[in-house]
């Protein structure tokens, strides 16, 4: 049976209102030094100071992950181009101006290239958070123990994924096949909160990267992950028959063991 | 005639009536179906993208992948929602109507309107139309931004398209009529198929498990 009722994706919509508003006059380089933890409090956009506008992209994005639809009104609003055109109009109305180098490039606010990369950054950064807090549960760990790093959009440029995966699982203690693994037709799986999903996402190895334990991992990645059942699990070698699966995990004991790995990262590079 | 009932209980029968019904709970078998159904969803979306986005829009289906929620199970029942405006139209189909304005404005493909509203345009230029209207760059203005892709111009460079005249960004019409599209979501049979193979390797388990 289909119906037809508002049921909104009640996690990505807490975890976007439960980020607090970073005004953010540091550079890329800066915001690596933020502890990983705070990060993930914190909606931001590198170089963007006006909290106004801040909480207007928070809004908007609130708004296209949960559209309060009202009988007889349009759901307009909420379609991306016009969550983009109110908060260029916004940038309009401050009279705000880009410096005459940065007019259309990604360091102009108001640029497609930048309103585009905010919004759908902190949209599936919500989505990402809000589906692995769904995935914490033990019925699902044991009947889909893995997840697959898969490409959900196609990019021009694509990222060398199979490179990254390989480098992340390299950071972990356990070899290839043990927890995580590439399948021969280069599937990246690895079982649900295997320590992988601290590095695929670390900006201690990627520059572009977000630091955090889930999809989209980097900036504009095109990248999301899926359940893999617990049959596959078995058959690419992750479990044998009927091992236990891995324990549902607790979001901020999983963030404070993130921001303790890449500290720890940081001060060897230090050393 | 009298019956002769014979009650048998003991804490052993007890706790083994406890593990039966914990390996036929409803609820997780349920889960463990709606979340393979999920999972056939997403695989689902994720095609559906890779066929029919459209350079300079939004990755609609990829959206519609990442709005896949878990299933909630309610007696014995799994639901699953996909929070993605725009899906149930494709879906169902149905008349959509100009409420804000007089129109409603259609970018046309192949331009650069993709994933634009007509704000985003600062010279554009009204003309009429049987159903409506147009809104369309004017050409000095489209040869320096080069846009110029009308269907009459098919084929030809982008230079000679320049020379040849204006390109049509929107329609603008006060309703449109949107087929319904079944295809947006698996076949029912398939959706049923694999929460079917999902629960019975669940229960399998399960009771291999409790032994």
């Amino acid at each position: 049976m289909i119906a037809v009722e508002p049921m909104p994706f009640a996690e990505a919509i807490k975890a976007l209102a439960e980020k607090d508003l970073l005004p953010d006059f540091m550079t890329s380089a800066d915001i690596r030094a933020l502890a990983a933890a705070l990060k993930n409090q914190s909606f931001f956009s590198a170089q963007t100071t006006d909290e106004y506008l801040l909480q207007l992209y928070q809004d908007k994005i609130g708004g296209m992950l949960n559209p309060v639809r009202v009988a007889g009104q349009a759901t307009t609003e909420y379609s991306p181009a016009y969550v983009a055109r109110a908060i260029k109009d916004f940038l309009i109305s401050v009279n705000y101006a880009p410096a005459p180098e940065d007019a259309g490039t990604i360091k102009d606010l108001s640029s497609d290239a930048r309103v585009s990369l905010v919004l759908q950054t902190n949209k599936q950064l919500a989505q990402g958070q809000g589906n692995w807090l769904q995935s914490q549960r033990a019925g699902v760990l044991d009947s889909f123990p893995a997840d697959e790093l898969f490409r959900l959009e196609d990019r021009v440029k694509k990222r060398d994924w199979l490179a990254r995966w390989r480098l992340a699982g390299e950071q972990t203690d356990d070899p290839i096949g043990t927890g995580w693994t590439i399948t021969p037709d280069e599937r990246l799986i690895a079982l649900k909160n295997h320590d992988i999903w601290n590095w695929i996402g670390s900006s201690d190895l990627f520059d572009d990267a977000l630091d955090v334990i889930w999809p989209p991992f980097a900036f504009n990645s095109g990248m999301w992950v899926k359940d893999v059942s617990r049959a596959d699990c078995e058959e690419v070698g992750l479990l044998d028959k009927g091992e236990a699966a891995p324990e549902p995990a607790n979001i901020v004991s999983a963030i404070e063991s993130f921001s303790n790995k890449i500290s720890k990262f940081a001060e060897e590079v230090a050393a | 005639m009298s019956a002769l009932v014979v009650r048998v209980q003991s804490e052993a029968l007890t706790a083994l009536g406890a593990r039966a019904r914990a390996a036929l709970a409803e609820e997780p078998m349920a889960d463990a179906g709606g979340r393979a159904v999920k999972l056939l969803l997403v695989d689902h979306f994720t095609e559906l993208n890779e066929e029919r986005h459209r350079a300079g829009g939004e990755n609609f289906y990829a959206d519609a992948a990442r709005s896949v929620q878990n299933p909630e199970t309610v007696d014995g029942t799994a639901m699953i929602a996909i929070d993605k405006i725009g899906l149930a139209q494709r879906l169902f189909g149905g008349t959509i109507r100009a409420i804000n304005g007089k129109y409603l404005a259609i970018p046309v493909e192949g331009t650069d309107a993709v994933g634009k509203v007509p704000a985003d345009f600062t010279n554009l230029q009204f003309f009429k139309t049987k159903r409506g209207g147009g809104l369309k760059l004017q050409r000095a203005v489209a040869s320096v931004v080069g846009h110029l892709r009308t269907g009459k111009h098919k084929g030809k460079s982008r230079n000679e398209a320049d020379i040849l005249g204006d390109v049509v960004l929107f329609w603008l019409v006060p309703s449109v009529d949107q087929a319904a599209d079944p295809t947006v979501l698996p076949a029912d049979e398939e959706m049923q198929s694999v929460a079917y193979d999902a629960m019975d390797q669940f229960l399998t388990r399960r009771l291999a498990s409790n032994n």
